[in-house]
């Protein structure tokens, strides 16, 4: 910029005046100037117009009778008017009547008639030509147009003799009034000048304490030193007081810098110890980072400082997702929560939890802050969690499967248990129909007979019922033994399968011994019932339908577990009979034996011999109540 | 062989001589027909004229009155005037033929043609006293009674013959009129 030239207000002053003193005469003399030319032009004018009429009117005779020598007298009347250029008489048609010229001039545009009055036409062409034209009308009819063109010489020249007197007007003006102003402008300027070079001291040394002497005349100058020294005390006193407030200030700065220092301090630690990835991004690229982030990444401070955000993604779609979804949350003020899949430098992935929030919602340029917490290790739990939970699911679901399955194992074996309930009531119904009834009734007749006769007839059918009697108490007996052989509660399993295996040679031909371990333990009862009834149920399953005619019970066991085994010679089973007992599609009763022992924890084996097979019950020892 | 001549026998010239003589003097003859009939009209035009740069002593109530006397081309030149109702002032324009002298009735104009060059002096006493100003184109009219008197005059430089004024102050002053200094400005004067 180019500096600005110094003016004294001495000078300024000066050419003030005298410009404001110029201007004033130079604006007066320029109108007055203009008035005068206008007025004398118009004078001019009203001049003109009045030879036009003159010459007009003279003319018209001439027109009328058409003596157009007549009209060129008239018209030379004109050479005594100097300003005269030229005078030109026209007909009605146009046509050029009479002329006079004092030199060689162009002519005027043809004339313009008028239908009736009196036209007067002036054309002023600068300050060189004007012109008239005027209608001849004679008793209302136009008989043609004269034409007066004048020079404005007189108008030049009274406008060059103003130009003189403006000139020497002008420059009197400007030497009295430099005169005039060079001495009037001391009383004012000289103060002022004064007051100037003081504030200057002021200004350059600072020192207010000497007051500038007050002027010679009491004017506004007066007023002004006065002012300018009241002014230099409130500046004084305002000096001091912000001397003190500077202090004060300097001093509250210096202990909020302290302070914002220690906050500095504290955040930074805070940053550097936190377990957390903090980042500063300005549109998504890193401004600032904490030790942590480079922790997570690899990479170095100055490698992710000013990068984009793109390549800590493992998915580029992440970076695309969280860029429209994370910046929609914060730029509405919400904090956004993501969990994404990151990479670090070396290409492995971790799973990180990042939140985000806007420095400044409604100013973008202010970036976010975001959160980066490594959540590799929760995600393992979760996973394994969620394993351990779909394996627990898969347990259940095989639980469920296996509970239905024992629901239909536990309705079969209701249905069966009702099966050979019924069978063993047809089968006790059978055996007290077929015997003990009938010996019953045969010696109610015997004992009726012998009470009727009275003889010694009598004697021997008492007799008779007596035996049947006999009989049929002992069959009934027997019966109540197979049913619940008191000996299994008072002897134990060994007593009662050693009486049953000799009950069965006795009852069906079968040649069946019973051997036992001498190790075996204690048997719960209800289990020795449960071992009775299925090793009976084999027994009965044998004699029906093996055709053996020899076999044998063994009672084996330990601390471990309870072994009972039923051995015959008989045809063994078919693989198919096997398969239907591995179902419990098949009957035999084996199906119910089977279930009853898995009650128990117990299992029963079939194996096929090469003459007979051999059915082997084993429960656990230990475990001797339901579970 | 040599082209035909004409031969031009004493009598073949005389008549062709005369077929151009005839032709010649026909054109002659037409071409004066129209300057007359355009002279007539101009005369008719400047008695109208004339209306304009003479004041009478005072208008009577009644038509402004046009007479005319011994040219009757002139005053059917005239009656297109009245025929187009032209007026001069508040007074409608008439136009009036008189046969003789002593039909003349009270006229602010009479023109007298060539035809009453005889009767002028008659016409002169009828009228003495009278506001009637006497036009006519009775050469050296002026003079001898007609106040203003219309005239062909040679114009050498448009070669042509233009119809000029001469006016007789005396007769003028003698029935009260008074002519414009225009019309002096373009006519003759008498001393």
């Amino acid at each position: 910029m180019k500096p600005r030239r110094r003016t004294s207000i001495r000078r300024r002053l000066l050419w003030l005046s005298t410009l404001v003193s110029l201007l004033t005469l130079g604006v007066a003399g320029g109108l007055f100037m203009v008035h005068d030319l206008g007025m004398l032009r118009r004078q001019m004018v009203r001049d003109l117009e009045v030879l036009s009429a003159v010459v007009g009117d003279s003319c018209l005779g001439a027109l009328a009778f058409d003596v157009p020598e007549t009209a060129e007298k008239i018209l030379m009347n004109l050479r005594h008017e100097y300003q005269i250029r030229q005078a030109i008489l026209y007909e009605a048609t146009g046509q050029p009547f009479a002329r006079y010229q004092r030199d060689p001039e162009p002519a005027p545009d043809a004339p313009r008639l008028n239908d009736a009055g009196v036209l007067v036409d002036v054309s002023v062409f600068g300050l060189g030509t004007v012109e008239v034209r005027r209608d001849l009308i004679l008793d209302d009819q136009i008989l043609g147009q004269i034409v007066i063109q004048a020079r404005t010489d007189e108008l030049a020249a009274q406008l060059r003799r103003y130009t003189r007197i403006a000139v020497l007007l002008l420059l009197a003006t400007l030497a009295v009034s430099l005169t005039l102003a060079w001495r009037l402008q001391r009383r004012i300027a000289d103060p002022i000048q004064r007051l100037a070079a003081r504030t200057r001291e002021i200004s350059v040394a600072g020192n207010y304490a000497p007051r500038p002497a007050l002027p010679e005349a009491d004017d506004e100058l007066t007023d002004l030193y006065l002012g300018f020294n009241a002014m230099l005390d409130q500046i004084e006193r305002r000096e001091q007081d912000l001397e003190r407030i500077r202090a004060s200030l300097e001093q509250r700065v210096a202990e909020r810098t302290r302070d914002l220092d220690i906050l500095v301090r504290e955040q930074r630690l805070m940053l550097e110890a936190l377990p957390l990835g903090v980042l500063h991004l300005v549109e998504r690229r890193v401004v600032r980072i904490n030790p942590r982030v480079t922790e997570l990444f690899g990479w170095s401070t100055s490698e992710i400082l000013g990068s984009s955000v793109a390549p800590f993604y493992a998915d580029p779609a992440d970076f695309a997702e969280v860029g429209r979804l994370g910046y929609a949350h914060m730029s509405a003020g919400d904090v956004y929560r993501t969990d994404r899949l990151l990479r670090r430098k070396d290409g492995s992935c971790f799973w990180g939890r990042l939140i985000g929030q806007a420095i400044d919602p409604s100013d973008e340029r202010l970036g976010s802050l975001w959160i980066l917490d490594d959540i590799d290790l929760d995600k393992a739990l979760e996973r394994r969690l969620q394993q351990a939970l779909d394996e627990r699911s898969q347990q259940l679901r095989a639980a469920n499967r296996e509970l239905r399955q024992a629901n239909d194992r536990l309705r079969r074996l209701a249905m069966e248990v009702s099966l050979i309930e019924e069978r063993e009531k047809r089968r006790l119904a059978g055996e007290l129909h077929d015997s003990p009834m009938q010996k019953l009734n045969l010696a109610q007749m015997q004992i009726a007979s012998a009470a009727r006769r009275r003889d010694s007839e009598s004697d021997r059918l008492l007799e008779v019922g007596q035996e049947l009697m006999r009989e049929a108490l002992q069959e009934l007996r027997t019966l109540q033994f197979e049913l619940s052989p008191p000996v299994l509660y008072q002897g134990g399993l060994g007593a009662a399968l050693r009486w049953f295996a000799r009950y069965t040679t006795g009852r069906f031909g079968l040649e069946l011994d019973y051997v036992e371990s001498s190790t075996l333990p204690a048997i719960d009862t209800d289990l020795a019932v449960v071992l009775f009834q299925s090793v009976r149920e084999l027994v009965y399953n044998l004699i029906k339908h093996s055709g053996a005619g020899r076999g044998r019970i063994a009672l084996l066991g330990d601390a471990e577990s309870i072994q009972v085994s039923v051995d015959d010679d008989g045809r063994g089973f078919t693989p198919a009979a096997l398969d239907g007992l591995t179902s419990g599609e098949a009957g035999y009763g084996l199906f119910g034996v089977r279930e009853r022992l898995s009650l128990w924890g117990g299992a029963l084996d079939i194996e096929t011999k090469t003459q007979g097979a051999r059915v082997t019950i084993r429960v656990p020892s230990t475990l001797r109540t339901r579970s | 062989m040599s082209p035909p001549r004409l031969n031009l026998g004493g009598w073949r010239l005389g008549a062709l001589l005369m077929l151009l003589a005839g032709l010649v003097s026909a054109a002659s003859a037409q071409t004066t027909a129209e300057s007359e009939t355009l002279l007539v009209g101009l005369k008719a035009a400047y008695v109208y004229k004339l209306t304009s740069f003479i004041d009478w002593p005072a208008d009577e109530d009644r038509a402004f009155v046009i007479g005319v006397i011994g040219a009757p081309r002139v005053r059917e030149r005239l009656d297109e005037l009245e025929q187009a109702e032209k007026r001069r002032g508040d007074r409608p324009i008439r136009i009036q033929a008189y046969a003789g002298p002593a039909d003349i009735t009270p006229c602010e104009i009479l023109f007298v043609g060539e035809a009453a060059a005889d009767s002028l002096p008659a016409i002169v006493r009828h009228l003495a006293g009278r506001p009637t100003l006497l036009v006519g184109d009775i050469p050296g009219g002026a003079g001898r009674g007609l106040a203003i008197e219309l005239f062909r005059k040679p114009d050498i430089l448009r070669r042509a013959e233009r119809l000029r004024l001469r006016i007789d102050p005396k007769a003028l002053a003698d029935r009260g009129l008074v002519v414009s200094a225009q019309l002096y400005e373009v006519a003759e004067v008498l001393p």
